[in-house]
């Protein structure tokens, strides 16, 4: 079985240090370079494939500038076979799909079963790169996988997905796929020393846009600005020049908003056998599902 | 505890890392000396809140300049004496990586004469009421440049004196706040009028203060969001100005709100929302880029932390959270959240500054007073009886019991609580309920034997043959005998109708109309009866303190449920009618099917008295309501002092 | 360069019963976009037609309302739904076509925007629509926010973070929406994705705050004891159970059952409130709640101020009587 892995090294802003809030506090020590820690779960992923299977083969491909060495390194001490670097500097300003068509021309040089990696990086959170890049290979993606069962000879892929309010799915598909996968799917393994050091000595693939043969594409999207994070409940009611001081300080007694309109409802007395049938009838109506 | 992950997160102003983002708010306490020095207690306090891990302290206003004082034994950087005193405070807090930041004030039109023995000075001769209503002199342009010249000399003694940085006081209708406001600024110069004019009183000040202290100095700006009078300023404009400030270089703005005409919005009491002014800091930071500091009613880190979340500030205040319990901070962190003694709003701390007293705390003796509050564990273990479960009597046993001795609390009821347990009733007042929370967990928790359901009498007391008794048998309601037709079955007291005892009719007479009075009108309505007041006074609510005033008082005359009758007495009962007595003239109320009696409270006091005569017991105390009806602060308080006295 | 129209274009969830809890928000804040650029909104609403839903929608305060009733359409499948939606999209071309930053969203629009090329905004916290159309979104693991803009001309697909949504005062003039049927032949689309099981998350042990359904119990209660009662209650209708301040004080449930103010805001579809007076502190963390009854033995009390049912009664009567009368009519007639 082949499974190659996206992985990431992120440009991540892992605290704001900085003096200015104008620069948004980011002092030059505040970004670290690291490998996508949802990446590096999605590689865990596939290396418990392995471990269960020897003979599955993973590589893992990282697009980015010289930092992603690093990396692909770590992901090398882990247990990856092979690693492969697109070397572009000005990764960062490509947009999600540009990148997932990079990575997509070096995917149709390689054979593969499965192709893993992260929901999303915590650098950009677009979480897009995953699936537009299985829109470009024109296979199967499987989004926010929580749980994978072991890959069967005959090729059927079945993973538990995440879905609202803590519910889940199973969805099966035939290789090959593309899987995002959760970061809290598994506790990735940290590298040895030994394996570390060997590591370093192991060969990273070396290639550039031009070597396979793609241009990047038109960014569909464009990063204008950054801002410190805004409220996610904003002055509106406030602002209101129609209302009085008065009202503006029953507004404020009220937590800020005024509630949505009451609605009323007749009130129904004791517990007869009336009381319980209409009880019974909401909960029904309410798509509630006894469970004697 | 990653519970937290927002408030404990180091943050940057300017220069200077403040380690998590909880701060104490200035908060004026009347706990320095007639000239604006700092005390030794004064500082015993802010360190043990320093020791527990606040950030960033802002101490309190700190008056510039005589003039413009706000009270008697108010925090002063008015003269280069101010310095040594402030110094040792900076220092101390400085041991414990604590950001020390003062705020620099000038009364204005808030300033009262009787406090400073001047004319008090404004942009205009508008008198504030709420301070005594002295008429201010208009200020002359040498007036203006005299004051820009004093804050800056008081920033040059703050920065001597150790402080990190430095808050100009721009709210609550002191000096900055009233030349800004269109409420108070009717000048028609080059500083009242236009927009311009009024920012250049406020702008100038903070340029004089920035050259005083140069750039790497944080200076922040204090910001009434809302006056919340009519024709005063609003959010709109106070963050336009902001706005204006940021862009001269301003480091931080503290949002609070209010001015004294509308004081209880700068401190809101329990009848208010938690974080109520949080749409205002957030409204803030939509137009900023600078931190934003919120304030008002932040009691509690878990909701500190949401309002982080939201991003909807920076920082939080939390000042009056930090005065009931020091260690809050602390405790939240380990998820001890019940042992926290929470703050509920009751401002007591607030009336007794507005009243020109030494700042204490309702719920929290040792606010104030750490160094000789101290508890040492006993000399001797001893056996104490303790006989009330309130507020004294379980403050008594708590401490008693944290000190080594062997403690047991009986209470004739079955729960723990005392008056709080009628007292905290109603929407408006449930946060009174934490007051006793915290009691009886921590009563608990100290090891005290609690015995619920027993009433004492003299016998048992002699048979258990305790070291020490204490008594703390509180009150019961008063129903005077005394008043024809009182054994009417219609007849109750506060206290039954509070604790759901009483069957709640649809038309009640309440006699009394000063707290508990107010009280029980209140709860009677919310479930739906019509209440009349009588008060044999000329007011009601006189014992509420100033701002709850502000509060309460006009939301019973917008009841329509409630009336009241002043100077008016109750004189003969019947099955369905009051006689009602105004002086002299004679009324009868009909189809009334409740009479509550709210009026006093009788101290339980048989036991006592026993006592007292048999004589034999070796050592015993009576203390709290039991000794005469007053407030929780000081039952708490007796109950304090007794346990360490043991 | 693709010309589109100047319409904003929403994908609205049912949920059983209704349209689920953050749609007023997104309609407003869809209207509010809709207005900006002077076009019209629309909302497309995939499944077959209940009762309820019909009415909820009439009045949604949309113009336009795309409904696609293919029993086939029922569960949300990926490439079905991006299939279909990309053909309405491709057919219509609006200016903006927005969703939910829900589970189903974020599968979803990925899927849309390869289908149809056009640009996407995961997960924004705010859009506005001048000159440019702007959305801002968090990176940097929200640390920070970015504001993103999409070439002009062509439409530009986002999905939109619930937690930023106006508290929707429910949109005011309720006109009615005119309704246009999508037709296609659901069955005739290729799947790869077969989705073969839907696992329910465990009540006892999800967040508070994504509860389906919540039980959330008072002062009310009186006696520990009697909490039992509702354990098996919350248990029968497959609620999670929480509590407000004075439950959690005494130790009944732990912290992270509290709901209000100090504790978690719940967002449950059905909310079951026993013995809870009302006070703000719990109340605020109600206000994303859905279907709400509330049983008190006070009829005053402020909770029964604003729910969908009222009981005045005991609660430790009614739940178990409840209880009993419910496992009654399951055990004999097996609803």
């Amino acid at each position: 079985m082949n499974i190659i892995v996206f992985a990431k090294t992120v440009r991540f802003l892992q605290a704001q240090t900085g003096s200015d809030p104008r620069q948004n506090n980011i002092a030059p020590g505040d970004l670290v370079d690291m490998l996508n820690p949802f990446d590096e779960a999605a590689l865990e992923v596939a290396l418990r494939i392995k471990d269960a299977a020897p003979e599955a083969e993973i590589t893992v491909v990282s697009l980015g500038g010289p930092s992603a060495q690093a990396g692909l390194r770590r992901c090398l001490a882990m247990g990856a076979d092979r690693a492969s670097h697109i070397l572009y500097g000005d990764y960062v300003e490509l947009d999600s799909w540009a990148s997932a068509a990079i990575l997509a021309a070096q995917a149709r040089r390689m054979r593969y079963d499965l192709i893993l990696c992260g929901r999303q990086a915590i650098d950009s959170n677009a979480g897009l790169v995953g699936p537009y890049l299985a829109a470009q290979l024109a296979i199967p993606h499987i989004s926010r996988i929580i749980k994978l069962a072991e890959p069967g000879s005959d090729g059927k892929i079945t993973a538990e997905r995440r879905l609202d309010r803590g519910d889940r799915e199973t969805v099966e598909c035939t290789a090959p796929a593309l899987l995002t996968v959760e970061r809290d799917i598994n506790v990735a393994r940290i590298p040895t020393l030994p394996a570390m050091l060997a590591a370093a000595k192991l060969p990273i693939e070396n290639c550039s846009t031009e070597d396979l043969e793609t241009a990047p594409t038109l960014n569909r999207t464009k990063t204008i600005r950054l801002s410190n994070p805004k409220a996610k409940r904003r002055a509106g009611k406030q602002l209101n020049p129609a209302l009085s001081a008065a009202e503006r300080m029953k507004l404020m007694m009220k937590g800020g908003g005024a509630p949505a309109p009451a609605k009323t409802a007749a009130l129904l007395e004791g517990c007869g056998e009336d009381v319980l049938e209409e009880f019974e009838r909401l909960l029904i109506s309410s798509g509630v599902h006894f469970r004697p | 505890m990653s519970e937290f992950k927002k408030l404990l997160e180091p943050g940057y102003i300017k220069n200077l890392k403040i380690k998590n983002r909880v701060s104490m708010a200035p908060m004026e306490k009347q706990w320095g000396d007639r000239v604006g020095n700092v005390t030794q207690f004064y500082i015993d306090y802010m360190v043990e809140r320093a020791k527990n891990d606040v950030a960033m302290i802002t101490m309190e206003s700190t008056f510039i300049d005589p003039v413009g004082r706000g009270n008697i034994y108010q925090l002063g950087l008015w003269d280069d004496s101010n310095i040594p005193s402030h110094k040792r405070l900076t220092d101390a807090l400085h041991e414990f990586g604590t950001i020390a930041v003062t705020e620099l004030q000038h009364a204005g039109r808030n300033a009262a004469t009787y406090k400073t023995g001047f004319q008090p000075i404004a942009p205009s001769p508008i008198p504030c009421e709420i301070s005594g209503g002295y008429i201010p002199r208009e200020m002359s342009l040498d007036d203006i440049a005299d004051i820009t010249r004093k804050y800056s000399e008081a920033a040059r003694r703050a920065r001597e004196a150790g402080y990190d940085m430095i808050t100009l006081h721009g709210a609550h209708g002191y000096i900055l706040n009233s030349f800004l406001s269109p409420f108070t600024n009717k000048r028609t110069d080059g500083y009242g009028g236009s927009l311009e004019n009024r920012y250049r009183f406020g702008t100038e000040v903070y340029q004089a203060i920035r050259a005083q202290v140069g750039e790497e100095c944080p200076v922040g700006y204090r910001i009434t969001a809302d006056e919340f009078v009519e024709g005063g300023l609003t959010l709109e404009d106070t963050r336009a100005f902001i706005k204006h400030l940021e862009g001269l270089g301003l480091d931080y703005v503290d949002v609070s709100s209010g001015i004294y005409e509308s004081a209880p919005m700068i401190i809101n009491t329990m009848d208010f929302p938690l974080g109520g002014l949080l749409p205002y800091a957030a409204g803030m930071k939509e137009v900023l880029d600078i931190p934003v500091i919120a304030t008002g009613r932040i009691n509690d880190m878990r909701f500190a932390e949401q309002a982080l979340e939201r991003n909807e500030a920076d920082y939080v205040h939390m000042v009056r959270a930090f005065h009931a319990d020091p260690e809050i901070l602390t405790k939240s962190r380990k998820g001890e959240f019940d042992d926290i003694c929470m703050c509920n709003a009751c401002n007591k701390c607030i009336d007794l500054m507005f009243g020109d007293q030494r700042v204490r705390c309702a719920l929290n003796p040792s606010a104030g007073r750490e160094r000789e509050m101290a508890l040492k564990p006993a000399e001797k273990k001893k056996s104490v009886m303790v006989v009330g479960g309130g507020l004294a009597g379980m403050e008594a046993a708590r401490i008693a019991a944290l000190r080594g001795h062997d403690v047991s609390l009986y209470e004739k009821e079955d729960e723990l609580g005392g008056a709080i347990r009628w007292s905290s009733k109603g929407q408006y007042r449930e946060e009174w309920g934490q007051a006793a929370r915290y009691r009886i967990h921590s009563v608990n928790k100290a090891g005290v034997a609690v015995h619920l359901g027993q009433e004492v009498t003299l016998a048992d007391i002699k048979a258990a043959k305790p070291d020490v008794t204490v008594l703390a048998t509180g009150t019961k309601p008063f129903v005077p005998p005394y008043i024809p037709g009182v054994d009417n079955p219609v007849v109750s007291d506060y206290a039954k109708v509070l604790l759901g005892e009483t069957k709640i009719g649809v038309n009640a007479v309440v006699v009394g109309g000063q707290n508990i009075g107010l009280a029980t009108a209140e709860f009677l309505t919310e479930h739906g009866c019509k209440c009349t007041i009588v008060e044999d006074g000329d007011a009601i609510g006189a014992d509420l303190g100033g701002i709850k005033q502000m509060v309460v008082l006009p939301r019973i005359a917008d009841d329509a449920n409630i009336e009241v009758r002043l100077n008016s007495n109750i004189e003969r009962i019947g099955d369905d009618w009051v006689e009602v007595q105004s002086k002299g003239q004679s009324e009868t109320l009909k189809g009334i099917d409740m009479v509550v009696f709210a009026w006093s409270r009788e101290i339980v006091r048989q036991l006592a008295d026993e006592v007292a005569a048999d004589g034999t017991l070796a050592d015993y105390c009576l203390i709290g309501d039991a000794v005469w009806p007053r407030e929780p602060i000081d039952a708490i308080y007796e109950g304090a002092m007794t346990g360490r006295q043991i | 360069m693709v010309t589109c129209s100047n319409d904003v274009w929403l994908l609205l969830e049912a949920e059983e019963g209704g349209l689920g809890a953050f749609a007023d928000g997104l309609i407003c804040e869809g209207r509010r976009l809709a207005d900006a650029l002077r076009g019209e909104l629309a909302a497309v609403l995939l499944g077959p037609d209940t009762g309820e839903l019909e009415e909820a929608l009439a009045e949604c305060g949309a113009d336009r309302l795309y409904r696609g009733r293919d029993a086939g359409l029922a569960d949300y499948h990926p490439e079905i739904y991006a299939s279909l939606l990309g053909e309405l999209v491709r057919e219509h071309r609006p200016r903006l076509f927005l969703t939910l930053d829900s589970a189903r969203g974020a599968d979803l629009m990925p899927r849309l925007a390869a289908t149809i090329g056009a640009p996407l905004v995961m997960n924004c916290t705010n859009i506005e629509a001048g000159e440019e159309i702007e959305f801002t979104k968090p990176v940097q693991s929200g640390r920070l926010h970015a504001v993103m803009t999409a070439p002009a001309g062509g439409t530009s697909l986002a999905t939109l973070n619930a937690e930023y949504l106006p508290e929707a005062a429910t949109a005011a003039p309720s006109q009615i929406a005119r309704v246009c049927d999508i037709e296609a032949d659901v069955s005739a689309i290729a799947t790869r994705l077969d989705i073969t099981s839907y696992l329910k998350a465990d009540p006892k042990t999800v967040d508070i705050r994504e509860a389906e359904i919540v039980v959330a119990v008072g002062n009310g209660i009186g006696a520990r004891e009697n909490f039992a009662a509702f354990e098996r209650f919350a248990e029968l209708i497959g609620a999670a159970l929480g509590g407000s301040r004075p439950v959690i004080d005494s130790g009944i449930l732990p912290h992270e059952r509290q709901i209000g103010q100090t504790g978690r805001a719940i967002s449950a579809r059905l909310a079951i409130l026993c013995g809870i007076s009302g006070s703000e502190y719990f109340t605020k963390g109600i206000e994303r709640a859905g279907t709400k009854v509330a049983i008190n033995s006070d009829r005053e009390a402020p909770i029964f101020k604003d729910i969908d049912l009222g009981i005045h009664a005991d609660i430790n009567a009614l739940i178990p009587k409840l209880t009993a009368h419910i496992k009654r009519g399951t055990e004999g007639g097996g609803r």
